[in-house]
Order: C-alpha cells, then sequence, then structure tokens
C-alpha cells in the first residue's frame, strides 16, 4: 500500500513537474528582469507594511513583467531585513522594503544598518503621527493636554515601542511644546490603542490610518496630526502647523537594493515599480486603507532618507531614549 | 529518591547558566524611565528561580526516563544532527532542491536504506515536491540555487 | 432580524460557498505543515481578495483561519509535531493516544471538538461580541500581568509527577523567552553584539525542533535494520457514549478557549492550555492525562478553535484585532472602505452577519471535510518510517526557514531538537518551556507597563481583574502542592 502510494505520488510529481516546465518555458536571457525578485519586508505577514508591499507586488509582477515573491524577515525593529537587503546580492532580484526605521536604529543602538548602506529605488508613502485622545477625555485640543503637562499632571502616552518612530514623534512634540509626557511602550499599535479605549493611559500617538477605525467609531478623539497638511481620512483635525508647533514626523516606505547594484538596473525597477505605483488598482488600495501617496524617484529618496538620518541623529541624542 | 550522575551533571549546568545571566546582566542598562523596574530585573529574578530549582533538583532527584543511547544508535543520533547542520549550512548557497536531495540521500543511508533506485527516486521526487508546494503553489520564498532556476 | 436575513443572502450563494471550502482546504495544508501559519497564508492570499465581494473575500480568509488551527492538531496527534503554536497542547493526550493504538479515535475527536468549539465560539460572538469586548479592553497591562502569572501555574499542575523538572522546564523558557531586544527599553538582551540574536529568538522554530524534530532523532536512535513496527491505528468511529462522555470538557473548553482568544495578544496557544489545564483539574481519574485521555485532545482542539471566534470579537467591534489574524481581516474590511467597529454592525450588516452565519458554515465545512479526510491522513503512518522521519527532519527545516527566510532559524531549531532530546531522556517536560516561552514577555511586559502607569506603587494588585486573578493563582498553586504531596505518598 505504502509503496504503491509511493510510486503514485512519484508520477504525479513528474506529471506536474513537465507540467510546470512546459508553462513556465525557459528564462529570457539578460534581459533584466528575466527571474522572479525577491522582496524583503522587515516586518511581520499582516502588517500595514507587509499589506502595502504584498499589493504592490502584485500589480508589479504584470508591470516587470515577472514573479515578485515577498518574505518576511523580521526583527530587531526591522534590522535584520534592512540588513538582509543591504547585502543581498546586488543583481536587482532582492530588492528591499525600507521603512523610517532604517534612519533610526542605528542612532538607538539597535544596529549598526543605515541608510548608507543601500541604494534607493523609489518611495511610495507617508504617514504623519497622529496624537489622539479617549472620547471621553477632559482634553478637546491639543493647547489642552500641554496646559496639563505643564500644570504637572501626568500624561501618559502609549506608543508602538521605545525608539519607535511613534514613540519619536510625541517626544519630538513635547519637546517643542516644552512638556514632559511618561511613555508606555507596547507591542504594536493597537494594543496602545485599546489601553486608551480602557482608560489605562490618557493619550497615544500612531499612524493616521491605525486610528481611523476608532475615531470614526467616536471612541478616540485625534488632537493634532503632525503633517504639513491635514489627512483626507482625519478631515477635522488640525496640522502641528496649524496649531502653532514647528513639528513634522511620521513613517515612510520604500524600495531600496544594496549598493552596487548597477544604475541600469535600478532604473528598470523604478520605472516598474513607479508604474505599480500610478496603478488604479494600489491607489485605490492605499486610499481606502488610510495610507498617505508621496512619490521620491530614486535620486530624491536616496536624499531623503539621509535628511532623515541626520535629523534622527539629532533629536535621538537630544531626548536621550537609546537603549544603551 | 537520590540524585543521579544525570541529575548532577543538569544541576551544574543549571546553575552556571543563572550565574552567568546574572553577570551578563550587570551590564544592561539602567531604567529609561523612574518607575520602570528595569531590563535587568526580570532576568535576574528568573536566574534566582533557575538555580533554586537546580539545587532542588540535587536534594530530591528526579526519574530518568530513557538511558542515553550508545554504539550505532548514538551514531545514529549524532549522525542526524550533523547532517541537519550541514544542510542548515549549504542551503542558501546550494539551493532547496540539491540541498534537499544531499540531505535526504545522507538521512535515508543513516536510517539503513541501501537500495540504490529508492535512494535516488525518494529524495528527487520529496525535493520537487516540496519546493512545487512551497514555492510555487504557497509562494513560500525559499532558497534558489541552480535547479529551481533550470526547472521552475 | 433583517441583518441576519441580508447575512444569509450573501453567504449562501455558491461562489461563497465554494470559497469556504476551499478556504478550509488550504487552511488544512498549511496548519497541517509545521512552520506555515494562518497568518501566512492569509497574508499571502489577503491581495486575491479584494477583487472579490467583501463577503466572499472573507469567506475564503475565514476558511484558512479555522482549517490551519484544526489542522495543527494531525501531525501533533500522528507524529507529535504540533503543525500550529496552537497545536502544542493537542500533543500532550494526542500523542499518547496514538502510540496506543488509538490513532484514528484521537483524529476524530480533534475534528469534533474542532468543529464544535468553533460553532460555540461564533455563537458567542454572534450574541455576545459588544458586550465581551468591552470586557476584554478592562483588560490592561496590570490584568494581562496577572493573567500571565495565573497561567504559568498551568506549569505546576502540568508536572505533578516531575515537579523539579517541570519547573526547571518552564523557567528556562521563561529565559529563552528573554533573549533580544527587551520589551519596554528596546535593549538587546542576551544578544552579545548579533543582530539576529538581538531579533529574539522565534517560537516557531523551537517549537518545531522541541517536538518533532526532537521526536524524529529519537526514532532514528531505535530504528533497526529489516522489521518495521506499525502501531494500530485503531477504530474512527465515535460512539454516542463517547461523544457525550466528551461533552462538558469540549462546552467548557470552548467557552475559556473563547474568552482567551477575545483578548488582543492572548490566542489559541494560551487558550489551549488553559482550557486543558482546566479540565484535568475538575475531571475525576486526572492521573490519565499525559497518557491518552480523549479528553485533553478535546479540551485542547475545542479551545484553540474557539479561540478564532473570540479573537474576531473586539476586531469587528472595536477595530483592535485579538491576534495577527484578524489583523488581517481588518485590511480585508477596510480595503472595501468600510470600517471594523460599532457602524459596521449597521452599516453593513450583510457584512457581519454573513461573517457569523459563513464563520459557522467554515466549522460545519470542517467536521465534513475532517471527518472524511481523516483515512486520508493516517495514511501519514504507513510510509514507512525510514521515508517519513527523514521528509519530516526536511519539513522541519523548510518549516523553520520558511518563518522568515532567514538560516539562523533552521540553527535555532536544531539547538532546540538536541535540547528537546536530553530533556526527553532526563524526563524533563516539555511543554512546560512551550508555556514560559509564550507567558514570559506576556508578563515582563505587562508588569513593567503596569508599574510605569501607576507611577512605581503596587496598587493597581487591589483592583478587582487582577486581585480575582491573584487569588486564583494562589488556589491553583496550593492546589498543585496538595496533589503533589498527595501523589509522591501514595507512590512512595
Amino acid at each position: 500500500m505504502g509503496w504503491r502510494l509511493l510510486r503514485v505520488s512519484g508520477l504525479a510529481v513528474a506529471v506536474v513537474t513537465l507540467l510546470g516546465v512546459v508553462a513556465c518555458g525557459p528564462a529570457g536571457e539578460d534581459e533584466f528582469p528575466s527571474e522572479q525578485i525577491e522582496i524583503i519586508v522587515p516586518w511581520a505577514a499582516g502588517g500595514g507594511t507587509d499589506q502595502t508591499a504584498r499589493q504592490l507586488a502584485a500589480v508589479a509582477e504584470e508591470t516587470c513583467g515577472t514573479g515578485i515573491i515577498v518574505s518576511n524577515q523580521t526583527g530587531s525593529t526591522g534590522a535584520v531585513g534592512f540588513q538582509a537587503a543591504a547585502t543581498a546580492r546586488p543583481d536587482g532580484y532582492t530588492v528591499g522594503l525600507a521603512t523610517v526605521e532604517i534612519a533610526m536604529i542605528n542612532h538607538l543602538g539597535v544596529a549598526p544598518v543605515t541608510p548608507e548602506d543601500v541604494r534607493g529605488v523609489m518611495q511610495y508613502n507617508f504617514d504623519p503621527a497622529a496624537f489622539s485622545v479617549g472620547s471621553d477625555s477632559p482634553y478637546e485640543s491639543i493647547e489642552d493636554v500641554i496646559a496639563a503637562a505643564e500644570d504637572g499632571e501626568d500624561i501618559r502616552v502609549g506608543t508602538s515601542g521605545t525608539g519607535s518612530i511613534w514613540h519619536v514623534a510625541a517626544a519630538g512634540l513635547a519637546r517643542e511644546a516644552g512638556v514632559e509626557f511618561t511613555y508606555v511602550p507596547f507591542d504594536g499599535a493597537a494594543p496602545a490603542i485599546a489601553a486608551v479605549l480602557g482608560g489605562q493611559i490618557e493619550a497615544t500617538s500612531a499612524s493616521g490610518a491605525e486610528v481611523a477605525p476608532q475615531v470614526e467609531a467616536g471612541e478616540l478623539r485625534p488632537l493634532v496630526v503632525m503633517g504639513e497638511e491635514r489627512l483626507d481620512i482625519l478631515p477635522d483635525t488640525p496640522t502641528t502647523q496649524e496649531v502653532g508647533i514647528d513639528w513634522e514626523s511620521g513613517a515612510w516606505r520604500g524600495l531600496v537594493v544594496p549598493n552596487d547594484t548597477p544604475d541600469d538596473v535600478v532604473q528598470t525597477l523604478n520605472e516598474c515599480f513607479r508604474e505599480a505605483y500610478e496603478s488604479e488598482q494600489f491607489q485605490d488600495f492605499m486610499e481606502t486603507q488610510g495610507f498617505g501617496m508621496v512619490y521620491r524617484d530614486a535620486g530624491e529618496f536616496e536624499s531623503y532618507m539621509d535628511e532623515e538620518f541626520e535629523r534622527f541623529g539629532e533629536l535621538i541624542r537630544e531626548l536621550d531614549i537609546r537603549a544603551e | 529518591m537520590r540524585a543521579g550522575v544525570g541529575d548532577i551533571v543538569a544541576a551544574a549546568l543549571l546553575v552556571a547558566v543563572a550565574v552567568a545571566v546574572v553577570l551578563l546582566t550587570l551590564d544592561f542598562p539602567p531604567p529609561g524611565q523612574p518607575d520602570d523596574p528595569g531590563a535587568a530585573t526580570f532576568p535576574r529574578m528568573v536566574a534566582g528561580a533557575l538555580a533554586v530549582f537546580a539545587l532542588l533538583l540535587l536534594v530530591q532527584g528526579g526519574r530518568s526516563e530513557e538511558s542515553l543511547p550508545r554504539g550505532r544508535a548514538l551514531l545514529r543520533v549524532v549522525g542526524v544532527v550533523v547532517l541537519l547542520a550541514i544542510y542548515a549550512a549549504v542551503l542558501e548557497a546550494l539551493g532547496f532542491m540539491l540541498a534537499t536531495m544531499l540531505f535526504l540521500v545522507g538521512a535515508l543511508l543513516l536510517a539503513g536504506m541501501r537500495r540504490p533506485l529508492m535512494l535516488a527516486l525518494m529524495p528527487v521526487g520529496v525535493s520537487l515536491t516540496l519546493f512545487y508546494v512551497f514555492s510555487v503553489l504557497l509562494r513560500v520564498s525559499l532558497p534558489r540555487g541552480v535547479l529551481e532556476r533550470f526547472i521552475f | 432580524m433583517s441583518g441576519w436575513a441580508a447575512g444569509f443572502e450573501a453567504v449562501l450563494d455558491p461562489q461563497a460557498l465554494f470559497l469556504i471550502l476551499a478556504g478550509v482546504l488550504v487552511g488544512i495544508l498549511v496548519g497541517a505543515l509545521p512552520g506555515l501559519s494562518a497568518t501566512m497564508a492569509v497574508a499571502v492570499l489577503l491581495p486575491f481578495t479584494f477583487a472579490l465581494e467583501p463577503v466572499d473575500g472573507m469567506m475564503l480568509l475565514l476558511g484558512i483561519y479555522g482549517g490551519a488551527l484544526y489542522a495543527g492538531s494531525i501531525p501533533a496527534i500522528l507524529i507529535r509535531a504540533p503543525g500550529t503554536p496552537s497545536a502544542a497542547a493537542t500533543v500532550l493526550d494526542g500523542h499518547p493516544m496514538s502510540q496506543r493504538g488509538r490513532a484514528g479515535e484521537a483524529l476524530s475527536i480533534s475534528v469534533v471538538a474542532s468543529a464544535v468549539g468553533g460553532m460555540v465560539g461564533v455563537v458567542f460572538l454572534a450574541l455576545f461580541a459588544p458586550r465581551v469586548a468591552e470586557f476584554a479592553l478592562r483588560f490592561g497591562p496590570a490584568e494581562y500581568f496577572m493573567l500571565s502569572i495565573f497561567a504559568l501555574t498551568i506549569i505546576a499542575s502540568l508536572s505533578e509527577s516531575a515537579m523539579v523538572k517541570g519547573l526547571i522546564s518552564g523557567t528556562l523558557g521563561l529565559l529563552i523567552a528573554m533573549i533580544g531586544l527587551d520589551p519596554i527599553q528596546a535593549f538587546p538582551r542576551f544578544a552579545f553584539g548579533s543582530v539576529e540574536l538581538s531579533a529574539g529568538i522565534q517560537f516557531i522554530p523551537i517549537l518545531i525542533g522541541l517536538f518533532g524534530v526532537a521526536e524524529a532523532l529519537r526514532q532514528f536512535e531505535r530504528l533497526r535494520g529489516g522489521v518495521e513496527e506499525r502501531p494500530a491505528l485503531g477504530s474512527f468511529r465515535l460512539g454516542f457514549d463517547r461523544l457525550k462522555r466528551l461533552a462538558p470538557t469540549t462546552a467548557g473548553s470552548s467557552v475559556l478557549g473563547f474568552l482567551v482568544g477575545v483578548l488582543p495578544g492572548t490566542g489559541g496557544d494560551i487558550g489551549s492550555f488553559v482550557a486543558y489545564n482546566e479540565t484535568k483539574r475538575f475531571a475525576r481519574g486526572e492521573k490519565n492525562f499525559g497518557r491518552g485521555d480523549p479528553r485533553g485532545v478535546a479540551a485542547a482542539e475545542s479551545a484553540n478553535n474557539a479561540s478564532t471566534a473570540g479573537a474576531l470579537t473586539p476586531t469587528l467591534t472595536l477595530g483592535i484585532p485579538g491576534d495577527s489574524v484578524s489583523a488581517i481581516l481588518i485590511g480585508a474590511i477596510t480595503v472595501h472602505g468600510l470600517r471594523p467597529g460599532p457602524q459596521l454592525f449597521t452599516g453593513s450588516p450583510e457584512l457581519v452577519y454573513g461573517i457569523f452565519i459563513g464563520f459557522f458554515l467554515v466549522y460545519t465545512c470542517l467536521l465534513v471535510v475532517g471527518l472524511l479526510g481523516i483515512r486520508l491522513w493516517v495514511q501519514l503512518m504507513r510510509v514507512p518510517t525510514r521515508f517519513l522521519w527523514p521528509t519530516v527532519l526536511v519539513l522541519s527545516v523548510v518549516g523553520s526557514y520558511a518563518l522568515r527566510s532567514n538560516p539562523f532559524d533552521v540553527l535555532v531549531m536544531l539547538l532546540a531538537a538536541v535540547l528537546g532530546y536530553f530533556m526527553m531522556k532526563g524526563g524533563y517536560p516539555l511543554a512546560p518551556l512551550v508555556i514560559g516561552v509564550i507567558l514570559g514577555p506576556i508578563a515582563e511586559s505587562g508588569f513593567r507597563r503596569a508599574m510605569i502607569i501607576s507611577g512605581g506603587s503596587f496598587e493597581w494588585l487591589l483592583t478587582p481583574i487582577p486581585l480575582t486573578l491573584l487569588i486564583l493563582t494562589l488556589a491553583s498553586i496550593a492546589l498543585a502542592a496538595l496533589r503533589a504531596r498527595s501523589g509522591s505518598a501514595s507512590s512512595a
């Protein structure tokens, strides 16, 4: 019985393999890309970054004309994935997904990797931080919160981890306003939001998209958005500029490749991923999920990452949130 | 029940681990916030508990269920562990299919399989099936080597 | 009532029903393969559901979710390798049953208990969602800390026959979980400057190594040339009697699994251990547990499937995911311009009630497919062992690697296998280590957050939920100590 089963399955495998070979046909030579591309996502499957990457990959399979597979190489605030992308073979078949953390973790003492280790391909997203309180909170505006903190009240702000972008965004806001908050680090934005709803803490700092469901349900009150413009999903929430605080911060996402990748390969990747970015399917996805659409080409993204790296260096030193 | 040789070795190892943990925590940073117990507190508590349990093991002893293998049995167990280590080490360099085939041939030999036909067919069949299921159907990223590029 | 009508209309169409079936089948495949999880399968398939109607897409994803949580038990029972973390507790009695020639019965119980657990969970979800979700919100850091301390006492009661060794095993689990960035300060503990270590030890490779691969090593040790020993499979039938005897266990465990699932951050892995432990605590003849008691399988499997509906509760009512799969389901909802929360119930009743009905159908489908499939799963036992175990080893390596495409995880798996092998040899129970790894981070982060929030005072210990949990913890320890003493007195 076992033997027959084995033989039958062996035959099945042979047939399937043959079909696979025939269906795929011989891969084209030389012309990039002729093979499967792998996108390294440094965050877990199913999270916001992963969702944007998989959606982009699904469209780019057509625009780039090759199979694209997503692997989640998580750990150490993204360091494992960034490192893997930086040290991959520089042939363009391994594309890294860079998030704002790549400009932060070196300063935080988490890992040595920096934007210097990778080459930008394109940026496709920017999400400003939103500072929110519970809807039964006595604070109606960010000025109320700042006044309360000045009076010595303890404002406990839930963040998605010490040294996370949402922590640094809130800490930067507090520094600009000249007050101090207590930061309670959680394992991601969702539990921090739950803690505000449960009344264990006063406020949370997260992206607009992350708080939008609770805002719409009337359970959270967003007080300020730390971006240049108001968010479509939070149209009634003022920006930091509007309330007179000179502070902007948020998360961004983009694609990178190892440093030694040839120019023409970077160019090809940029073109086909840009086409995917501009597709209706991807634009619809980003809009309904509440992700901000910001595009920068290879060169612009490269210098933007460097600017961010400089800026976070100063800020993290000043705020003294380095782990060691 | 008295402590046997196994218990004494285990207890010594565990106490060593506990001491090492405490020594390592001496370099941990102080808490970032005044009310946080800090990064070192929990590891120290757990290390302390481990040391206490290890000493209890010496006092109480415990049942040992099975004896360790000897002779050929020992060779087979060590052989599998070594094979697995090599497999893990060459996985990315050789690609999934080639590494898997080599590993399976080794593992089958260790398991006492001597028929050449089976030693050839089974590794090829299993590695092809698994690569197809994982990489093509489930879209899991597996290391690609020469064989994968040629076939899929 | 019109909500239910709209829900029925959306779900009872051929495409939705087909997607339920397809989802369950995919779920069973990924659930049975160690290392592949429901989370991964749902994340991979999510982009393909965007083109479907919201309800239809949801059916596929819920099918995967339910199917995977059940199928983790198949390899747990047959080869002692849990296919998902939630099936770790199923190993405790499922594998001994299989060794004693009752694999067929164990598999049947696992299907029925999974399906019933899932259905009970869905009914609770449909009836009590908003109220239960409010309760979940009252779980802050202090509550999570005390809950995890209570759950840690399971270690004591799981290792009554080898108390000290069980405690050592659990403590090792706590230590392993401390490697990597600490949850509050993000300081890399015990990392020795390595990025891999500072990322922490992944749970799944540990689980694969500790159970599946350690068992494979033992099998290699025992291999003898020539004669193959084939364990009997036993009957697949579950008589009415048997079902009746398992009913109280299944019902109670379903409710417990559902409640643990409701709490964000805790899911089927903890739920099944809690349910197993409570079943054992209140059962007569508790000495049979761990040696192939059918009630152990029923408890673990009904609890982990009930936790899926539990996880959906805060997801649908508050927009706060109960676990990693439901976090992705939020994406599947928002992509259609809908937002989870109270307004979803009024705004798109066909989706909400469609989910209730569809998820119930998922478990109905699972019951049928599972019962039909058992005869297929057990063929695994007919594969000659010298082919079976090398293949299991390959699957273990793939499963560990696939999680993060990282060879480091394969190394962790191998070390865990060697550790597990020596622990088995020395009579150290393995389950406490798993419990320590799961609960350690929840306990530590909960405690430290509670201290930061309370400004350094311990007053949170006297608030209602933590105080209740504290009393339960003390009672649980006292009971375990009492039983351990009477146990050692009778054996002396």
